[in-house]
């Protein structure tokens, strides 16, 4: 039989060619042609590049911040940010970047305090500087920061402070581990549910998918804030933070996973169809064979450019939800939470720092949805690029 | 029919039928079927080729997923002789069923779609083998290796992948992955269609080498005309889902019996300027499957129609005992048809 | 102008694309005459550059992802002009009135060419109002007359009809009633019947010939299949990898075929009646972005592949009247200048 005989190949076999027709000589699997083509994303990669230093930022939030996030200042309530300058006011240049300190005077008409910086008080911003010591990262705790300035008497404030004198420069960047992971962990859950029920809807079809499909279609079909909002009221008061920030992640991904359950079904239902899959069976291949070595590697890509573009929707939610005082609430620190500051008008129009969280907000969502729009055009193992 | 005592027959399908539902509404209630396959009576012998053509909706490309239970057919018998008697494959269990995909395998059209873009030429060929638990990965790859040099490619470029591949070349490792379990019969879904012609020739040169070598049988499925006449050595003419017409292949396009294949004789391309046909085309669209005409479905357009074609549905039959040319029309015995030679003697005499 | 049958010719056209991974020539260098009433075939295998030609004469190529980079398009209508198609602005008003008016195109796939959304006597009425500026009466009496031409069943009732509810033979009817409702001087048709099954590619194949008589009209028929450019043309010029290999009438190139693709094509395809083993090109056709310059791209696949066919590029002879090959075997031949 076969086995037995080795035939040499038929003339007009088409290693005849020459090297100039034998088309790659490099042997490349489709996840390697795929970060290949990611890489030509450049928007893409820059984006990847910005969440890299965000979840870096994050990670170490204690080392990048300049100081204690709820540490009150109450002789620095509302105060501008200070800007890091190179020249100073008699038109000196400083080779090391410096601030001017505060100087806080009452108007006697509004009661408010206005600050205007003090050109005899000149800090130069230095880095690694040592402070009172801070949590680093689980039990390890450290006492030096990135960037801050040595002074006994003067906060540095580089966005401002807020009604309580708080940095909300510090603020940020602690916020930024609650409102970047909330994403990732509420899009891990969605990817759980949305694989198992897409799952089940794509492979048994017939009534069970009827019915599934028709309960995506109603939860899509709901308003998203009245919907979280109804279900957080529920959230019992007396939850602890970490409770609450559990309890918001599974409000986010209850509506999430029915993006990742349709484009899995989805996929399931195109693959199941095409004709290698139909080689597969016709080889013998059981159910659980044809879905681990066939459908799941293939659908993959097209889950994760899924996911990654349900995270900023999960992003926007938390922020939504604790904007609005329904979601995550002080003491913990998320951009939402932040975002709370900035509810009146009044208090926008004339402290506007106040809205620099958003700005994060802003630029994290857009990059992973570059990031999201790379993976899109990258996935695709049959793209001319 | 040919009986089942025939020793030489290998597939003999009876009555074969697959409805597929037309769902409607958001319940997906069933609306209709459609008659994809609405009875269909034809064997195979061991060692030949025999070749299924008809337009597009004809039922040729779900006859052969239903030989080969890609499809449950919805009646009907698919026998199959294994180890000296024949078997039911429409009634088997998938169990049952894994043992016999060892002997029918399939070869799909599009090279495309039909090789995993994720996995490597050594994984492709060797699925078979693992899905069976035949060898370790030593032996597959001895054997990848084999299979890869018999049919054209070389054994070194098991490690690349198919997007690296031109058509031609994938759809040899298409015919390498069929083989890899020593089957006895392939079912070629339109093996060539997608093909550059200049490819075509080499796959057809491929698959005859290996049928010669292998003692394969050939099921082949093609809606090209002289592709089939080339490569099979009986040919089943299909029409919306029933077989016309069955016969020798040469006798077939030389005397076509059934008023369609004489159609098709006619409106074949023939790539020769002094071969043109002169006759007049045959007239109006294939009916709609869900809903064939009463009687013999091929009355619709059938220059040749009578009162009975509306009333009557034609068996198909055997011209004479021993012709081994089946026809399922009327007028069978009546009709003199012309076949691709006419238009030969036509030009030649113009 | 030398020839006043001349409809339009092709002089050196070079039609390339700029992908990611490099330079494409997708036609490279296409020199070929219509004559006016003449149906011409443009045959050859995927990549070979045959409907990319035909868009250029369209000026429908997309860019910047390609563009003509070089060779003129020479169209001499009826009324004595001539106008170099090459030196027209895609989107202008001159390009548009030729375009579907002077020279209409038909495509493989009539669902994707036709409107969806609009009935079929509304998307020939639309061209027949562009480029004629009749009333929308006259439109419509001409789409009914059209379709009656190209012989579609109950044209009065079907002219109201949308696409989804024609047949494919019957949209590939109405595409060409589209296509010569301005009266074009010339007709492309790219692979007019490879999405069509045997039976209705008759017809259709039946119907292009009826109307290049009615209607006088030139014929450029692009297809890689070689039964049909045997049926519907006159001359023939074989395409291989953005170059013309080899142009003759059409029975020269059926029986007396010069350049090695040719007659490796012709014995590729099965003939009915013939069961003998049939004779492939080895190897495939080469990926356009790795070809070399200045040789025969034919050369790795050729039976008769001499030293010189990978140093040099053949020129192109004339074997006979009217026959020309670009082959080494036929050195010594007269050279034909392009």
């Amino acid at each position: 039989m076969l086995t037995n005989t080795t035939l040499p190949p038929e003339p007009e076999s088409p290693t005849a060619e020459t090297s100039w027709e034998d088309v790659g000589a490099k042997s490349l699997s489709q996840g390697q042609l795929m970060i290949r083509r990611f890489r030509r994303h450049k928007l893409a990669m820059g984006a990847i590049v910005v969440l890299l230093i965000f979840y870096t930022v994050a990670l170490f939030a204690g080392f990048f911040a300049t100081a204690n996030p709820v540490q009150r200042n109450s002789a620095y309530i509302y105060a501008p940010p200070m800007i890091p300058r190179f020249i100073d006011s008699e038109g000196n240049f400083h080779l090391r970047p410096f601030v001017y300190g505060l100087e806080s005077t009452v108007d006697p008409d509004t009661w408010d305090r206005i600050y205007k910086p003090d050109h005899d008080e000149i800090y130069p911003i230095r880095f690694f500087v040592e402070t009172d010591e801070y949590n680093l990262l689980g039990p390890i705790n450290a006492s030096r920061r990135l960037v801050g300035i040595e002074s006994e008497n003067q906060p540095l404030f580089l966005f401002g402070t807020d009604s309580l004198g708080r940095d909300v420069f510090s603020r940020v960047i602690h916020g930024t581990r609650i409102s970047l992971s909330i994403g990732l962990v509420g899009v891990f859950l969605s990817l759980v549910l949305g694989l198992l029920i897409g799952g089940v809807s794509g492979l048994l079809s017939g009534g069970v998918d009827l019915v599934i499909q028709r309960i995506i279609e109603i939860l899509i079909s709901i308003p998203q804030i009245p919907f979280w909002m109804a279900l957080s009221a529920s959230l019992p008061a007396h939850w602890s933070p970490i409770q609450t920030y559990f309890a918001i992640t599974v409000l986010l991904s209850l509506l999430g996973w029915t993006q990742v359950a349709r484009v899995v079904r989805g996929k399931f239902l195109s693959l199941r169809e095409i004709d290698f899959v139909s080689a597969s069976i016709a080889m013998g291949a059981n159910d659980f064979w044809v879905i681990v070595k066939h459908l799941i590697p293939n659908f993959f890509s097209y889950v994760l450019v899924t996911i990654t573009l349900t995270i900023p929707a999960m992003i926007l939610g938390e922020t939504a939800l604790s904007f609005l005082g329904i979601g995550l609430r002080p003491p913990v620190v998320s951009w939402g939470v932040l975002l709370q500051q900035a509810q009146n008008m009044r208090t926008v129009a004339m402290r506007p720092w106040l809205l620099v969280p958003g700005i994060f907000v802003i630029i994290a969502v857009m990059a992973f949805n570059f990031v999201g729009d790379g993976l899109r055009d990258a996935a695709d193992p049959y793209s001319s690029k | 029919m040919s009986d089942m005592s025939d020793s030489q027959v290998i597939l003999d399908i009876r009555g074969l039928k697959k409805y597929f539902p037309i769902k409607k509404g958001i319940f997906r209630t069933t609306a209709g079927w459609v008659r994809a396959v609405d009875g269909v009576d034809f064997f195979i012998r061991e060692g030949e080729t025999l070749g299924v053509v008809g337009e597009s909706g004809c039922g040729k490309t779900t006859t052969g997923r239903c030989v080969i239970r890609l499809l449950d057919p919805t009646e009907g018998t698919v026998n199959f002789r294994k180890d000296g008697t024949m078997v039911n494959l429409a009634d088997m269990t998938r169990k049952q069923m894994k043992e016999i995909r060892r002997e029918i395998q399939i070869i799909f059209q599009d090279p495309f779609s039909s090789l995993d873009p994720r996995m490597s030429v050594l994984d492709i060929i060797r699925e078979p083998l693992r899905v069976h638990d035949i060898g370790g990965r030593k032996q597959h790859i001895e054997r990848v290796g084999e299979l890869l040099e018999r049919v054209g490619l070389r054994a070194y470029q098991m490690d690349r992948y198919p997007h690296e591949f031109s058509g031609g070349q994938r759809q040899r490792i298409g015919i390498a992955r069929a083989l890899a379990l020593d089957p006895e019969v392939l079912i070629c879904d339109e093996p060539v269609s997608a093909l550059d012609v200049s490819v075509q020739a080499q796959v057809l040169n491929l698959l005859s080498d290996l049928q010669e070598e292998f003692h394969l049988t050939y099921m082949f499925i093609a809606h090209d005309l002289s592709v089939v006449e080339h490569i099979s050595d009986r040919v089943m003419v299909m029409y919306l889902g029933k077989a016309v017409e069955m016969a020798n292949s040469t006798e077939l396009y030389k005397n076509p019996k059934h008023p369609y294949s004489e159609a098709l004789m006619m409106a074949i391309p023939i790539a020769d300027p002094r071969l043109q046909t002169k006759r007049e085309p045959l007239g109006g669209n294939v009916p709609d499957p869900a809903n064939p005409p009463e009687g013999c479905n091929f009355n619709t357009r059938c220059p040749y129609v009578q009162d009975i074609c509306y009333k009557e549905e034609p068996p198909l039959a055997e011209t004479a005992e021993g012709s081994d040319h089946f026809v399922a029309c009327h007028f069978a015995a009546d009709l003199s048809l012309a076949g691709w030679e006419s238009r030969r003697s036509t030009d030649e005499s113009a | 102008m030398a020839n006043k049958d001349l409809l339009l010719s092709l002089e050196d056209l070079k039609t390339h694309f700029f992908s990611e991974n490099g330079l494409v020539k997708a036609v490279d260098g296409v020199t070929f005459d219509i004559e006016r009433g003449e149906s011409v075939g443009v045959v050859g295998e995927s990549g070979c550059g045959k409907s990319v030609t035909s868009l250029s004469i369209m000026q429908l190529i997309r860019r910047p992802r390609g563009d003509i980079v070089g060779g003129k398009i020479l169209f001499n209508p009826e009324d004595g002009s001539s106008i170099d198609i090459t030196k027209l602005s895609p989107g202008g008003r001159q390009m548009r009135s030729i375009r579907g008016n002077q020279i209409s195109m038909i495509f493989q796939e009539p669902m994707t060419s036709l409107n969806p959304v609009y009935t079929i006597g509304n998307q020939i009425m639309e061209a027949v109002m562009l480029h004629q500026r009749s009333t929308k009466k006259q439109a419509k009496e001409r789409a009914v007359e059209m379709l009656t031409k190209v012989g579609i069943p109950a044209p009065l009732q079907r002219v109201d009809e949308y696409p989804h509810q024609f047949s494919g033979g019957m949209r590939q009817r109405a595409m060409i009633a589209m296509a010569l409702s301005c009266d074009p001087e010339f007709l492309i048709a790219d692979e007019p019947t490879t999405a069509l099954d045997v039976t209705i590619e008759a017809q259709i194949l039946r119907l292009m010939k009826d109307i290049q008589q009615d209607f006088g009209v030139s014929i450029m028929i692009i297809t890689h299949d070689l039964g049909v450019i045997a049926e519907m043309a006159q001359r023939v010029n074989v395409m291989y990898t953005g170059k013309i290999v080899e142009q003759a009438v059409t029975d020269d190139i059926y029986h007396n075929a010069k350049h090695p693709y040719t007659q490796g094509l012709l014995q590729s395809i099965p003939t009915i009646g013939r069961k003998q083993r049939l004779t492939p090109i080895r190897g495939s056709v080469p990926n356009l972005l790795t070809l070399p310059s200045n040789v025969c791209y034919f050369a790795p696949r050729c039976p008769h592949a001499m030293e010189i066919c990978s140093k040099q590029e053949p020129p192109l002879y004339e074997i006979d009247e009217g026959h020309t090959c670009k082959c080494w075997l036929y050195e010594g031949s007269k050279e034909v200048s392009a």
